[in-house]
């Protein structure tokens, strides 16, 4: 009787016990467990080793692609270059401008950072968090919560750490909510990931004025990521839906399906952050 | 030994699907190939070896995707259950069958993860109903004859097929 149903028992069993599992994590968010740690660390360190050789032969291809357009590529860099140097100088005046006016406010940055800089060895863009993991943990000083960017801009915030390898929780997730301004009008907003579609930008009155093309900026609220770091462009605004807000696409300046290596700040004085 | 061996086989599991088959379909879209085992342990394997097997794949899924831990293991369990009684209705066995068996149990499956998040998370994420679960899950299902004749071979040498009642 018992053989008979032998299997319905195991199964329930099995399942009763990753529900008790599962409440208890939801209820109780802690640090990873040794054993997760390990887990992380063996398949990570596993995984790189394999997709070495697979990283090499894409090197090969991006590179023959690249010999292939490199006159093209020239000619538009070199017409860029001029552009950029032109723009460059200007931008020397207003950040000498800058300093005069902050030394004469005495509103001098009272954060200061040192920065790591680590590579991603694995993506996790289509599973159910958007989070990509990179080679350095604990042991390299980093912690949950530190600010990750490229030279592109912000690309999200450590979630998990383990000893030599972290977990980065990319804005598009949609969990992920960071404190914004609009660069143009200082206006505030809050950017939640959309997952696939990009992220949007919430709790912004249709009263208020929002173009295509505004830059959105950290506002350094929340103690997570420092302020003014570059994070997007609004590349939609719907005024015609119902409800207070408007509804407000943003394209990221981080291409996070591209990401290589990233910069993790830490503050020098910790003391004061959450 | 099979019980030895069953922590191996769920980390090459794991591996292989995060690794290979992600950088196949170049990180578009996710081939659950972990699903896949889930419902053939339903299907073919020993409650005890596979409940077990299971039960190690959905914590790696957990650990590798950052999730709460047991959420995957929730996942697999209940596909596990699902399959197991269907097995004790009917033999599948075309590849046909595999398939839309497979399918279906990815669409459910990624019907409760969006489920979770709207309760759980108070984060509505259905639209990724039809961007990504949807297609993951006839991607997963086009696929699973192939992953149930390897899962099949390892059967076979690991003898972790299931037992007659009699």
């Amino acid at each position: 009787m018992i053989f008979k149903y032998r299997s319905i028992i195991v199964s329930s069993i099995l399942i009763v016990i990753s529900l008790v599992v599962f409440s208890f994590h939801v209820r109780h968010p802690s640090s990873s467990s040794f054993l997760r740690k390990l887990a992380v660390e063996t398949i990570t360190h596993t995984e790189s080793l394999l997709r070495y050789p697979l990283d090499s032969v894409k090197d090969v291809w991006k590179r023959y692609i690249f010999l292939v357009n490199l006159g093209e590529e020239n000619k538009r860099l070199e017409e860029k270059n001029a552009l950029l140097a032109r723009q460059l100088i200007q931008y020397k005046e207003a950040y000498f401008e800058n300093i005069r006016l902050q030394k004469l406010l005495a509103l001098k940055e009272n954060v200061s950072c040192k920065s790591i800089a680590a590579k991603v060895i694995a993506k996790n863009q289509v599973q159910v968090l958007k989070t990509i993991l990179i080679n350095k943990g604990t042991a390299h000083g980093l912690k949950v919560n530190l600010p990750v960017v490229t030279d592109q801009g912000i690309v999200g915030r450590i979630i998990e750490t383990s000893w030599l390898v972290s977990r980065v929780l990319l804005l598009t997730d949609e969990s992920s909510n960071i404190d914004v301004i609009v660069q143009r009008n200082r206006m505030p907003g809050i950017l939640q990931g959309a997952g696939f579609g990009g992220c949007y930008l919430k709790y912004v009155s249709k009263t208020e004025d929002i173009k295509i093309g505004d830059i959105l900026i950290s506002s350094g609220m929340g103690g997570i990521f420092p302020k003014g770091l570059l994070i997007g462009t609004v590349t939609g605004v719907n005024k015609t839906e119902s409800g207070l807000f408007q509804k407000i696409d943003v394209k990221l300046s981080a291409d996070v399906a591209k990401i290589e290596e990233v910069l993790i700040f830490i503050p020098e004085n910790n003391n004061g952050r959450q | 030994m099979a019980y030895i061996l069953l922590p191996v086989v769920a980390l090459l599991v794991v591996i292989f699907q995060m690794t290979i088959l992600n950088v196949v379909v170049l990180y578009k879209i996710n081939i659950e190939m972990s699903l896949a085992l889930a419902v053939y342990a339903g299907l073919r394997m020993d409650a005890l070896k596979g409940g077990g097997l299971i039960m190690l794949v959905g914590y790696l899924m957990d650990c590798m995707v950052g999730s709460a831990t047991g959420f995957f293991i929730f996942l697999y369990v209940s596909t596990f259950f699902v399959s197991m009684l269907v097995s004790s209705r009917i033999y599948i066995d075309k590849a046909f069958f595999v398939g839309f068996f497979t399918a279906i149990c990815a669409s459910i499956e990624g019907l409760m993860i969006i489920l979770f998040y709207r309760f759980i998370y108070e984060i509505d994420i259905y639209t990724n109903l039809w961007t990504a679960y949807i297609p993951q899950a006839l991607l997963v299902g086009i696929l699973s004859p192939l992953f149930f004749k390897v899962f099949g071979k390892i059967g076979v040498l690991l003898k972790w097929q299931k037992q007659s009642a009699n």
